[in-house]
């Protein structure tokens, strides 16, 4: 374990409380703000892949946004490009698309009977997408776009 | 160990709705995301974007968190990759060389680097966790320790009201407690369990 030498030590706690002073009061009230958004009861579609790779950091063209979405019995493809959104829902059936904003924003858009859905979105920064269908709604992890 | 006790409990209340609870939650670990995207170089929007996420995603995650313990290793890892997705967003519009390929790496972002990276994170939030366990004037005479530009002994032995003779020993047993703190103690713990 590291720390023999105080000096050692002090100086990462110097960089640890260091961290304290990146913390800004929007920074704050946005964290405290996110419980508003506990979902009980609603099933969780998670993350289950992403055009733009949370692991490496790699250069290359990556116009088009692609994220995938996994629960149970629904999956969720989405692709948002240039101001457009499109994607379908699997097994494919007519349903509700929302995407929500933590600001509570909200584009809709019904989905064909293949679950294909497409609409026009100009939106940045953290987004869930929530899908309503047979009486059920699903809502997805939230991620930055 | 009474860390792990104090933010489990804050996760179950935090579970039952517990706003209060919630907000202790965010006042312990801010600092670790904060810092974390400071350290990628991420500010203004981007870095509100980033934090922002995080903390959606760990209130749709507080359900499955069984491990207190590991709590601060899955911050640090949900914040950096956010950071780095931010930092993807970032360099689409730098313009690249066609025939460098879309696969081209970044240097410093490998994936040894990157786990050496959360493990600094670990372990700055460690430090801060121990640091709050001290007794209040060992913690104020760290804290003046390590001010920037650097105080001297006597401004130090002014400011707490303790003679100069008594800061380095008090210095010692100060660190000394700190390194056996319950919180750094768990860190330890945390990572030889993953085989760090």
């Amino acid at each position: 374990m590291p720390y023999d030498d105080d000096e050692a030590l002090l100086r990462d706690l110097g960089d640890a409380v260091a961290d304290s002073r990146a913390v800004t009061e929007r920074a704050r009230a946005a964290a405290r703000a996110a419980f508003a958004w506990r979902t009980i009861d609603e099933e969780l579609l998670e993350l289950d892949h992403d055009s733009r790779s949370a692991g490496l950091l790699v250069r290359g063209v990556d116009t088009a946004r692609v994220l995938g979405f996994r629960g149970r019995e629904v999956t969720l493809e989405v692709e948002l490009d240039r101001g457009h959104l499109t994607g379908q829902v699997i097994p494919g059936q007519v349903c509700r698309v929302s995407v929500v904003t933590p600001a509570g924003d909200r584009w809709e858009v019904l989905s064909d009977e293949s679950g294909v859905f497409m609409r026009p979105l100009e939106v940045s920064g953290p987004v869930r997408f929530v899908v309503d269908v047979g009486g059920r709604t699903r809502g997805t992890a939230w991620v930055t776009v | 160990m009474e860390q792990a006790d104090s933010v489990s409990s804050l996760v179950e209340r935090a579970r039952d709705g517990d706003q209060s609870a919630w907000d202790s939650l965010v006042e312990r670990y801010l600092p670790l995301v904060c810092g974390t995207i400071a350290r990628t170089g991420l500010y203004g929007a981007q870095a509100e974007d980033v934090n922002q996420t995080v903390w959606l995603r760990l209130v749709e995650h507080l359900d499955e968190i069984r491990e207190p313990l590991a709590l601060p290793g899955w911050i640090a890892t949900t914040a950096r990759r956010e950071c780095i997705r931010a930092l993807q967003k970032q360099s689409r519009l730098v313009p690249v060389d066609p025939q460098a390929g879309s696969t081209q790496l970044e240097s410093g972002s490998s994936q040894p680097a990157l786990d050496e990276a959360l493990l600094a994170d670990e372990r700055r939030q460690a430090l801060r966790d121990g640091l709050a366990e001290l007794p209040e004037d060992r913690r104020a005479l760290l804290l003046l320790l390590l001010e920037d530009p650097p105080l001297p002994y006597r401004e130090i032995s002014a400011r707490l009201g303790i003679p100069i003779g008594s800061i380095g020993p008090t210095r010692v047993r100060a660190l000394a407690q700190l390194r056996n703190s319950a919180a750094m103690r768990a860190l330890i713990t945390t990572t030889e369990a993953q085989g760090r």
